[in-house]
C-alpha cells in the first residue's frame, strides 16, 4: 500500500462492516487530499459514505434518488479537477445509471471512483431487485474502467486507496454487512491488476474474488489436510485489467482451474479467466461457479452462498468432484452411539 | 398410549442417553475394570398400546454394547407400566419398575451402578472433582448432537423441518484445552451425530467453550449468555441465525431429558 500512514489491521476493522471501513478510509484520505468530494443518491447512510458527509459536509453532494444525474454531476466535478467518490447500491450504479457511467465517465476517461455496495447476493433478504449479479459483466465491458471486487474489509481499504492513486474511472464492488477477514494486515502487496496468491498448489487452482476468496482459502486448507490435495488459491481482486500472467502460470502448473464468484457466470470473473485461457490456446480443465443464468433467489447471504456453490463446503465439494473424490467415503447416516 | 412428547423423551433416554454408559466405562478405567468378564443382557421395556419400546445393555466378556429394541432372551428385565414412567425413571424421578431376574444379582448391581453413574448428566450443580466435571461436560456435549439427530430421525417436527431444508452442513461443539468435541452433520433430511472433530468440512456453526468450567456454566445455565459471550467463555463461530436455531434444539433435548 502506497499512501503514507493509511494502514489498517484486523484490530481496526474487527467491529466495522466492509462499507464502514470504506467510509473510514475515505475520511482518512480526504483529510490529506482536498480534491476528494463525495456523492450519493439518498443512500449515504447505507453505503457509509455518510461518514464522509458528516465530516466534510461542504464536500458532499446528495443527488436525491436520481442516480443518472449523480453520475453526470460526478463527471462534471471530475472534469473540473476534483476526485469524486460516488456511492450507491451496486444494482443502481451498474444498471440504472449504466449509460451515464459509460458515456459521461468512461468514454472521456474521467477520474471518478464508484464504490458500489450491497453487491452480488450480499443483500440477500432484500430480494432479487436489490441483488446485483450483473455489475462485473457490465462494468468490465466499459472501456477504460478498472473493476475491483475486494475480498474483505482490509482489501477494501487497500482498493480505495489504490483507486485514488490511479487516474481514471474505477469501480469497486463491496458487500453489505460484515465480511470475514481474509487478511490480518494491509501490507500484503495489493496492486491493481495483480492477483494475490493465497496458497500455492499444483493439483488445481481456485480463482476467486469477493466473498468467495475467503471461502476458497479455507476450503483449500480442508482439501489439503483431508484429501492430500495441493490447491493453489488466487484472490483475483481485480477483474479488469485481469492478471493474465497469474492465470497462464496456473494453466501451465496446475492444469485445472475453477473460479468462484458472487456474480452471474456470464461476464464476470469466470468469463474473464476463460477468455485468457482460450486466448492462450493451452489445454486446461476449467469450470466456473457463480449464479447461473437466473435471478438469484431470496435468502440469507450464507444460504445463498451455499445454494449457488461458493461457500466453503460447496467449494470443497466442487474441487473433490473435479478431482474425482466424494465428499464422504460412504453415505452412512448411523449416529455414533 | 404414549403422547408424542413422551415418545420423543424416550428417544432421548433410550437412543441418546443410555448409549453414554459406554462413554462412562471408556473414561472411567477403574470402574470398567470391575466389569471385566461380565456377560449378560439387561433390558428396559416400557409398555405401550402401540407396541412396547425398549433398549438393552449387553455385556459380552466385559464389553458393553447398547442397543435399541427388545432382546429375545434378556437376563434381567426392567418393565415400566408406560413410557411416561420409564421417562421419569431415567430422569431420576420416583418411578418403580417391575424387575425380573433378581437372582442375577451381580449383573443387576453392575447395571444399576452404570445407571447411577449416568445420573451425572442430570446434575444441577457442577461436581466437585475436576475429572467428574470433565466427564459431565463430555457426556453432555455427546448427548446434545446425538439427541438432536435422534429427534430428527424420530420425526420431531421443528428439528425434522430444519434438517430437511439443510444442505450438507456440520454443527460442532468443542472445549478448549481438551479433546472434548462433538458434531452433528445434516444433509437434506439426514443427520449424523459423532464424537471428536469433523474434519471433512468446516463446521457451519461451532460452539467453542473456553474451558470445562466455562462449558458447565453455560450448560447448567448458571452463566448469563451475554456475559459469556462478552468474556469469550463461549464463542459461537459461524452464522448467528443458525447458531440460535441449534441453541433452541439443544434446549429441546435438555427439556425432554428432564
Amino acid at each position: 500500500m502506497a499512501a503514507d500512514g493509511l494502514t489498517y489491521t484486523i484490530v481496526d476493522t474487527a467491529n466495522m462492516s466492509t462499507a464502514e471501513i470504506y467510509g473510514k478510509v475515505l475520511c482518512d484520505l480526504a483529510e490529506k487530499h482536498n480534491d476528494i468530494v463525495g456523492l450519493s443518491a439518498d443512500l449515504a447512510k447505507s453505503t457509509k459514505i455518510g461518514q464522509f458527509a458528516a465530516k466534510f459536509p461542504d464536500r458532499f453532494f446528495n443527488a436525491g434518488i436520481a442516480e443518472q444525474n449523480m453520475f453526470g454531476i460526478a463527471a462534471g466535478l471530475a472534469k473540473s479537477g476534483l476526485t469524486p467518490f460516488v456511492s450507491t447500491f451496486a444494482v443502481f450504479a451498474s444498471l440504472r445509471a449504466a449509460e451515464q457511467v459509460r458515456t459521461d465517465i468512461c468514454y472521456p476517461k474521467l477520474n471518478v471512483k464508484i464504490i458500489a455496495t450491497h453487491a452480488g447476493t450480499s443483500f440477500g433478504q432484500a430480494g432479487t431487485t436489490h441483488h446485483c449479479t450483473e455489475d462485473l459483466a457490465v462494468m468490465r465491458s466499459f472501456a477504460n474502467m478498472v473493476v475491483i471486487a475486494p475480498a474483505d474489509g482490509i482489501e477494501t481499504a487497500n482498493a480505495v486507496i489504490a483507486a485514488y492513486e490511479y487516474k481514471g474511472p474505477v469501480y469497486i464492488r463491496i458487500n453489505r454487512g460484515f465480511d470475514p477477514f481474509l487478511y490480518e494486515k494491509s501490507d500484503y502487496g495489493f496492486q491493481i491488476g495483480k492477483a494475490v496468491q493465497l496458497k500455492d498448489g499444483t493439483d488445481i487452482t481456485i480463482i476467486a474474488c469477493g466473498a468467495a476468496a475467503y471461502n476458497a482459502y479455507h476450503a483449500a486448507g480442508i482439501l489439503e489436510k483431508e484429501d492430500g490435495l495441493s490447491v493453489r488459491v488466487l484472490n483475483m481482486h481485480t477483474i479488469k485489467p485481469i492478471d493474465e500472467e497469474a492465470i497462464l502460470k496456473a494453466v501451465m502448473e496446475t492444469r485445472r482451474i475453477v473460479t468462484f464468484e458472487d456474480h452471474n457466470i456470464y461476464g464476470g470473473l469466470g468469463s474473464a479467466v476463460a477468455e485468457v485461457i482460450v486466448k492462450s490456446g493451452k489445454a486446461c480443465a476449467f469450470e466456473s461457479v457463480g449464479i447461473p443464468d437466473e435471478y438469484a433467489i431470496i435468502g440469507l447471504p450464507e444460504d445463498l452462498q451455499n445454494y449457488y456453490g461458493f461457500d466453503q463446503n460447496k467449494i470443497v465439494e466442487k474441487v473433490r468432484q473435479i478431482m474425482g473424490k466424494d465428499f464422504e467415503q460412504t453415505e452412512d447416516w448411523e449416529d455414533e452411539v | 398410549m404414549a403422547t408424542q412428547n413422551e415418545l420423543f423423551a424416550s428417544t432421548i433416554f433410550l437412543k441418546a442417553a443410555l448409549p453414554l454408559t459406554k462413554v462412562i466405562l471408556e473414561y472411567r478405567p477403574k470402574m470398567a475394570a470391575k466389569y471385566k468378564g461380565l456377560n449378560g443382557v439387561v433390558q428396559f421395556i416400557a409398555k405401550d398400546e402401540a407396541g412396547d419400546i425398549g433398549a438393552y445393555l449387553q455385556f459380552t466378556d466385559g464389553v458393553l454394547d447398547v442397543k435399541y429394541g427388545i432382546h429375545e432372551k434378556p437376563d434381567i428385565v426392567f418393565t415400566f407400566k408406560d413410557v411416561k414412567t420409564m421417562n421419569a425413571f431415567f430422569a431420576g424421578k420416583p418411578a418403580v419398575p417391575s424387575i425380573k431376574g433378581l437372582t442375577k444379582f451381580k449383573l443387576l448391581m453392575k447395571a444399576v451402578n452404570l445407571l447411577l453413574a449416568l445420573k451425572i448428566i442430570g446434575r444441577k450443580t457442577p461436581p466437585k472433582k475436576a475429572e467428574d466435571r470433565e466427564l459431565m461436560v463430555r457426556l453432555m456435549l455427546y448427548l446434545l448432537p446425538l439427541g438432536i439427530s435422534q429427534l430428527n430421525k424420530a420425526g420431531h417436527p421443528e428439528i425434522s423441518k430444519f434438517c430437511k431444508k439443510s444442505p450438507d452442513r456440520t454443527f460442532a461443539w468443542s472445549v478448549n484445552g481438551t479433546d472434548i468435541a462433538s458434531y452433528l452433520r445434516m444433509k437434506a433430511g439426514n443427520s449424523k451425530a459423532g464424537r471428536g472433530k469433523y474434519t471433512r468440512s468446516k463446521p457451519f456453526v461451532e460452539f467453542k467453550f473456553d474451558s470445562v468450567d466455562g462449558a458447565l456454566g453455560i450448560l447448567l445455565q448458571t452463566t448469563d449468555m451475554i456475559e459469556a459471550s462478552i468474556n469469550r467463555i463461549l464463542v459461537i463461530e459461524g452464522s448467528p441465525e443458525y447458531g440460535k436455531e441449534i441453541g433452541s434444539f439443544m434446549n429441546t433435548v435438555g427439556q425432554l431429558a428432564s
